[in-house]
């Protein structure tokens, strides 16, 4: 197995995370919950609705330093949290619902 | 089912002193997950330890490169999350379940300390954390020494059920095509010219519901 949160930079990613989704007032009843390792976020929990789950991904997104983001979070119309995960190796990229299942 | 019975149910935890079972199922508790919930997280906090009672679950990791790779199949009564507690604190793996599950979750800080108390505990942990590292080996060499198809055969012999005098490995609804190639780190296409290739030269038959190991034991040491 490789190296789980051994670097400064998943502690700090993970640290990041849970501020900018504190920072905001929508989501402040939102129970999500955060892995972190080797640059990407896993994200878990659920939502009351698509577009909570997708705001959630946006400001995970736009932090600076993150490879992707794998969303796992349950909300009616989001993908399943458990579907397999195939990142392209040249994309960082969030997967959301219009991710289509030939690019996972 | 009380957290004791399912404990003893547990190969290298079975035989605990009735004090040790006592200690842990006071700080248990049971929670339940219904299909495609994650119970954890990779990279997230370990702060528990999850004894199986009931239900399948799968651990999946995420390569440096974005590729999921299956790490265990897991059926009740099967204890996981531990390897998180004796290393780095977090967990080196996504748990999700694959049916209802039922587990008792033991809060890491409780457990250590409990650890500290009975030397017998922390042998049963480290025989299963052991065969734990038995079972990636096996993954390893399977991942790199041995083409789709006779992974394929070694996993099917692995997981086969006797039933009625033949050997089988039930289709059960989690078990698509997509989740059988991740697990066996190729794709759906690869994976099914495999099983083909298998079914026509009469180590198996497939049905609807179940695959038919016709010789177990030769798909057990398959090799092409």
């Amino acid at each position: 197995m490789g190296n789980i949160r051994n670097n400064s930079t998943d502690h700090d990613l993970h640290d990041q995370v849970q501020r900018a989704l504190a920072a905001h007032p929508e989501l402040r009843e939102a129970e999500i919950r955060v892995g972190t390792a080797n640059g990407f976020v896993h994200l878990a929990g659920k939502v009351s609705s698509l577009s909570v789950y997708l705001l959630i991904e946006r400001i995970v997104k736009d932090i600076p330093g993150i490879k992707s983001v794998i969303n796992r979070i349950e909300a009616p119309g989001a993908p399943s949290p458990s579907r397999s995960i195939h990142l392209s190796p040249q994309k960082s990229e969030v997967l959301n619902p219009s991710t289509k299942e030939s690019e996972k | 089912m009380t957290f004791s019975s399912a404990l003893s149910r547990l190969a290298h935890f079975e035989s605990l002193p009735d004090e040790v079972k006592e200690s842990l199922e006071k700080i248990a508790v049971r929670r339940t997950f219904s299909a495609d919930q994650v119970i954890y997280l990779e990279g997230e906090a370990a702060d528990f330890v999850y004894l199986l009672e009931k239900g399948w679950v799968r651990a999946i990791r995420l390569s440096r490169k974005g590729r999921e790779q299956a790490m265990l199949v897991l059926r009740a009564v099967d204890l996981f999350g531990d390897i998180a507690l004796f290393t780095t604190g977090f967990y080196p793996g996504t748990v999700i379940a694959l049916e209802e599950c039922l587990v008792w979750a033991l809060p890491s800080s409780g457990l250590l300390e409990i650890l500290d108390r009975y030397p017998h505990l922390s042998q049963a942990f480290a025989r299963h954390l052991a065969f734990r590292i038995l079972h990636h080996l096996q993954l390893v060499e399977d991942l790199s020494l041995h083409s789709v198809e006779a992974r394929l055969a070694r996993t099917l012999a692995r997981y086969a059920e006797e039933r009625e005098g033949q050997w089988v490995v039930p289709r059960r609804p989690w078990a698509t095509y997509d989740a059988m190639a991740i697990r066996l780190g190729t794709v759906r296409d690869v994976l099914s010219r495999a099983l083909k290739n298998l079914e026509g030269k009469g180590f198996l038959r497939v049905e609807k519901q179940q695959i038919v190991l016709l010789q177990k034991e030769e798909l057990a040491e398959y090799e092409e």
